[in-house]
């Protein structure tokens, strides 16, 4: 803080001092002087998000754990123990012997750390991992698939403009004053009776989620497209697919990344809830939903640690990828500090 | 003309009877995530009953700190105030006062009006609901005497059809008559203060003379003493009877208006002067003070002004000055061209600011090495 | 006013048309469609058949088949004539003008292919118990969220603060459908406190809406009330606890902004206690947004929330939505669509209109 004073006097020293002022308090002026690329910056000003750290930290445990955990674990998730003896009620976490109509553990034991399900007594630990495999699998790739498309949408409703961004714009207008959900509900129901229809569902999230992200690629280039760099290269002849996928789309790049995380969230949810509902991935795949689903027809025997386990994953999911989200917001936001 | 500073009166120990206003080492602080930045630094000044005190500075020199300090508006934390820190109103030591007190003065006898006439009158009001909610809160009067007093207080600021105007919306007036209802405002419960913190700079210029007219008259008329705070010498020349000089959050100059503007003694002041366009100094080059206000996070080691002070010499960066005694009549300059040790350079100083001022050049810059003449 | 009124419906008029073109293909593209499922439905009268197969006109193209539907063209007429009603009119004006009676725009829904009732029926009966449940939790939630939202902004990075966005956190990331289990398992299986499906208690009243439990509620108001109030408890505590989460966060960011203004300042400056200037002052500008807000969250009174009323088995338009979709019962589904989708517009209309009534800067 103190080494500009014992500089130069005269012009060098007040230079100096300008760009002392004009630093950003208590940080090291000289690094913030070199010249970072956006997303440099952007990255030191993520690190210093603990929640977004945390939260990143937590996405990669479960990645992970959803990606090998299966490997390590006793049982497969379509391992059913007595397929020919249906019981009522399960085992919680860490008890080998319950009697479920007491509600008194018996003998405690390392077998099911999260319990035991009634009905076909599966582990529940087991079911979570699978299910996380498959619902972090959806929220990504159906994120992706309708922030593709909402790019396109948006960019070319936005730098196209007149008839054709007003005929974009009112599509976008009426799939958005249907409740999303009922869309989502009818068209699933109608592949909810095959047997692997994941990518289905993916579709169905991607080809119905696009919306937004559209609204908001548009005005991002509405207000993008009157910069002078975009004139420039207008009026050097630059072909309109190269200004919008090299001149334009690198400055809204920030927001659109933010928007996708907070999709990523809002589609596990999603795929839970119809899954939940019986619309979604067939029920012989465990997701989450599903678990949740199964949970619930046997809710009287109150195995609490049945529905219990795969609420908490989604949760902490989403709440991660909230909390990168918000992270993203802020390190992108030009008002932030780093 | 009566002095800014008079003989102090000793700590905790009321002023005189005809000092309104009596400010004694105000130090303002605010804590943020980096540490403490000093916004008001040692701050001292008395007003007398009905007089005007101008203070001048750059923006985050610390004079509208020192307003809103003086006012207690500012929020604690992130705000600090020093302990050591007195302001005396009317009599009473406020600064320690419990707040529930400080409400009933606010507003009441001492009001201020602000630099933003567009946004500081909340917009789902009518102007005259906001005017009557102030005087019914501290008069006790009806509503009906409150609604009546608004109209007054607009006919006061010279609203035309205030009748009419005290049931609009702030919407619905311009910028000018925006910060006219302001002034309505604040005088509603004639106040014995009135602090003005630079009631012009949001409006047009003509406008701003309208407004500085209008509060000289309802200054002679009222006898309400006025605190005046301003970026501009021209407003200062015209307004007020005593200024002061803020830069980094510290008094570098004070004095009568006449003396302050005529005989600047600290550099910075000087500095100002020169920057003033004029008439005469057309064709020549204009000049301006060298550099920015230093970060508060980061102040030069002695006089804060040093970087940018083309007098400099090696004291200014080793010593801290005080507010030094720089002519009769509590004339007072923070530099050390009035101590013993720099008397010697003053003519020379003084001289070169006399140049600067006739032919309108840039200010001989007295380090050599520098090169910048 | 009127004027903008009048301009708003207009530009409403496209994306109305927008939706219902859109739900009609979504049932055409239906595997199976409604053809075969009212077709094959024993439960469905001979006559009804003849009269859906009329009115749908399922002989015929398919924009005859959607004008039909919508009732600009007159199911009895062919060419030119179609769009003319019985009386000469065209047929899409009001049935007193035109004296047609077919198709969305004179209220006729059709039958379910289900159960062979009309479809407006169904809907009628499931709407009563939505609005009741709908309409207590989001009165209860708005409340709730505004004084969350204003004690979190006033006393900001408090203990209270935080702990509200670490609820308001986790609310977010928390599937409604698994907070109903949860409530279920804690106060209704293991507490054995509350009742956990339903709306009334079938060994104290007869089934919700019909004729013997008007007869019932007419004469024992007090103890059917009360078995309402009873059943509504978990379902209400579930969409309160989901629906503060966003809605507080919105609150405490208006009011925090309301806040910082500079009219905050003045009204300090002039001695006002702070709770004039929180609640008069702040409050009051915080509020215009929010009240927007609320009136987008209109539709919500009648589309419910599908999967608390599935889960509760509340027997109001959510749960009739998931049971229509589990039967492929597809004129329901369009009725229920149709008439949200108008609610969203006119819901949109009604929160330009209320911000233009609070914030008198808002002139049209």
């Amino acid at each position: 803080m103190t080494q500009n004073l014992s500089g130069p006097t005269g012009p060098e020293a007040l230079q100096d001092d300008s760009a002392v002022a004009a630093a950003p308090s208590g940080t090291d002026y000289e690094v913030s002087l070199k010249s970072l690329s956006q997303w440099e910056l952007a990255w030191r000003k993520f690190r210093q998000h603990r929640l977004a750290i945390i939260g990143l930290a937590i996405m990669a445990i479960l990645v992970l754990a959803a990606m090998i955990g299966p490997f390590f674990l006793p049982y497969a998730f379509d391992n059913i123990p007595n397929p020919d003896q249906i019981v009522y009620g399960g085992r919680p976490p860490f008890c080998a012997t319950y009697d479920n109509a007491k509600h008194v553990c018996q003998a405690f034991g390392l077998v099911h750390p999260m319990g035991e399900t009634g009905g076909l007594q599966r582990d529940v630990l087991t079911l979570v991992l699978n299910g996380a495999r498959v619902s972090l699998f959806l929220g990504f790739t159906s994120m992706a698939i309708g922030v593709i498309i909402g790019t396109i949408v948006g960019a070319v409703a936005g730098y196209l403009g007149g008839f054709i961004d007003n005929l974009l714009m009112r599509i976008v207008d009426v799939l958005l004053s249907l409740p999303l959900l009922f869309v989502i509900l009818v068209v699933a129901r109608f592949f909810s009776n095959a047997k692997d229809n994941v990518w289905a569902i993916i579709l169905i999230f991607g080809l119905l989620g696009w919306m937004g992200v559209s609204r908001l690629v548009r005005s991002l280039f509405l207000s993008i497209r009157e910069r002078e760099f975009v004139e420039a290269a207008r009026a050097v002849g630059v072909r309109d697919r190269r200004i919008i996928f090299r001149h334009i789309l690198p400055n809204a790049l920030s927001p659109i990344v933010v928007a996708a995380s907070l999709i990523i969230g809002g589609n596990i949810i999603g795929e839970a809830f119809i899954s939940f509902l019986g619309f979604g991935v067939n029920p012989a795949t465990p997701t989450w939903g599903n678990i949740l689903s199964n949970a619930l027809t046997f809710i009287l025997v109150g195995n609490w640690w049945w529905p219990l386990f795969p609420g908490v994953a989604i949760i902490l999911t989403v709440l991660s990828v909230n909390f990168v989200g918000d992270g993203l917001r802020d390190a992108f936001d030009p008002r932030s500090r780093a | 003309m009566t002095e800014v500073i008079s003989a102090e009166a000793p700590r905790g120990a009321p002023p005189e009877r005809d000092i309104l206003l009596d400010v004694r080492n105000l130090k303002t602080y605010f804590k943020v995530l980096d540490g403490v930045v000093p916004a008001v630094d040692g701050v001292s000044f008395q007003l007398r009953r009905g007089q005007t005190l101008g203070i001048v500075g750059e923006s985050g020199s610390g004079k509208s700190v020192t307003a809103m300090t003086i006012m207690r508006l500012l929020d604690v934390p992130p705000a600090q105030i020093d302990s050591s820190s007195e302001v005396w109103f009317d009599g009473r030591e406020i600064l320690g006062m419990p707040i529930e007190q400080m409400r009933k003065i606010r507003g009441n006898d001492m009001a201020m009006i602000f630099q933003e006439p567009l946004t500081s009158l909340n917009p789902v009001f009518t102007v005259g609901d906001q005017i009557a909610e102030q005087v019914k809160l501290h008069k006790k009067v009806s509503k009906k005497a409150a609604w009546d007093r608004a109209v007054e207080s607009l006919t006061l600021v010279g609203i035309p059809n205030p009748e009419r105007r005290v049931k609009q919306y702030p919407h619905e007036m311009s910028g000018g008559m925006r910060q006219r209802v302001m002034i309505a405002m604040a005088l509603s419960c004639e106040p014995k203060l009135l602090i003005a913190d630079e009631p012009t700079t949001a409006l047009d210029v003509t406008i701003q003379a309208q407004i500085l007219e209008l509060l000289k008259s309802i200054q002679d008329r009222t006898d309400s003493a006025l605190v005046l705070i301003t970026h501009d010498l021209g407003v200062v020349a015209e307004m007020v009877d005593n200024v002061l000089v803020m830069y980094s959050g510290q008094v570098v100059e004070q004095g009568t208006v006449d003396e302050v503007l005529v005989e600047p003694k600290a550099p910075y002041t000087m500095g100002l002067l020169e920057s003033i366009p004029s008439v005469e100094k057309r064709g020549g080059r204009l000049s301006a003070i060298k550099g920015v206000v230093p970060s508060p996070f980061n102040l030069p080691p002695a006089c804060y002004f040093e970087p940018r002070c083309p007098y400099h010499w090696e004291r200014c960066r080793t010593v801290t000055p005080e507010l030094y005694v720089a002519g009769p009549s509590g004339r007072r300059a923070r530099c050390h061209l009035h101590t013993p040790e720099g008397a010697s350079r003053w003519p020379a100083a003084l001289e070169a600011h006399r140049r600067a001022l006739a032919v309108g050049r840039e200010l001989p810059v007295h380090d050599p090495a520098a090169g910048e003449a | 006013m009127t004027k903008y009124l009048i301009r708003r419906l207009i530009q409403a008029i496209p994306v109305v048309i927008g939706i219902s073109i859109l739900t009609y293909a979504i049932m055409l593209l239906a595997p199976g469609g409604p053809v075969q499922r009212f077709a094959n439905n024993p439960k469905i009268t001979l006559a009804q058949k003849e009269a859906f197969k009329k009115s749908w006109g399922l002989d015929q193209p398919i924009p005859i088949q959607y004008g039909r539907w919508v009732g600009i063209l007159n199911p009895d007429s062919q060419g030119v004539g179609q769009f003319l009603g019985p009386n000469g009119w065209p047929n899409f004006l009001p049935t007193p003008i035109s004296g047609a009676t077919n198709g969305v725009l004179h209220g006729d829904l059709g039958f379910s292919l289900d159960s062979g009732e009309a479809v407006s029926t169904r809907i009628a009966n499931a709407a009563l118990p939505t609005l009741v449940l709908a309409g207590t939790a989001l009165i209860l939630w708005i409340f709730s969220a505004i004084v969350l939202g204003v004690l979190a902004a006033v006393k900001r990075y408090s203990f209270f603060d935080q702990a509200a966005t670490v609820f308001s956190y986790i609310g977010f990331a928390m599937p409604t459908f698994w907070l109903g289990i949860m409530l279920i398992l804690i106060f209704g299986v293991s507490l054995k406190w509350l009742p956990i499906s339903g709306m009334v208690n079938a060994r104290i009243s007869p089934a919700f809406g019909t004729t013997d439990y008007w007869t019932f509620f007419g004469g024992h108001p007090i103890t059917a009330i009360l078995d309402i109030a009873q059943h509504l408890i978990l379902p209400v505590i579930t969409l309160v606890v989901v629906n503060i989460a966003g809605d507080s966060r919105f609150v405490r960011a208006s009011m925090l902004e309301a806040l910082g203004q500079d009219y905050v300042r003045t009204a300090r400056a002039k001695g006002l206690p702070g709770r004039t200037v929180t609640f008069r002052h702040a409050l009051r500008n915080a509020l215009l947004p929010v009240v927007t807000n609320i009136g987008l969250e209109i539709p919500f009174l009648f589309s419910g929330a599908l999967v608390t009323e599935s889960i509760f088995s509340w027997p109001g338009i959510g749960r009739l939505t998931i049971e229509s979709i589990r039967n492929f019962d597809y004129t329901i589904l369009m009725g229920i669509f149709i008439i949200t989708a108008i609610l969203v517009v006119l819901a949109n209309l009604l929160a330009d209109v209320l911000y233009a009534v609070v914030d008198p800067r808002i002139k049209f």
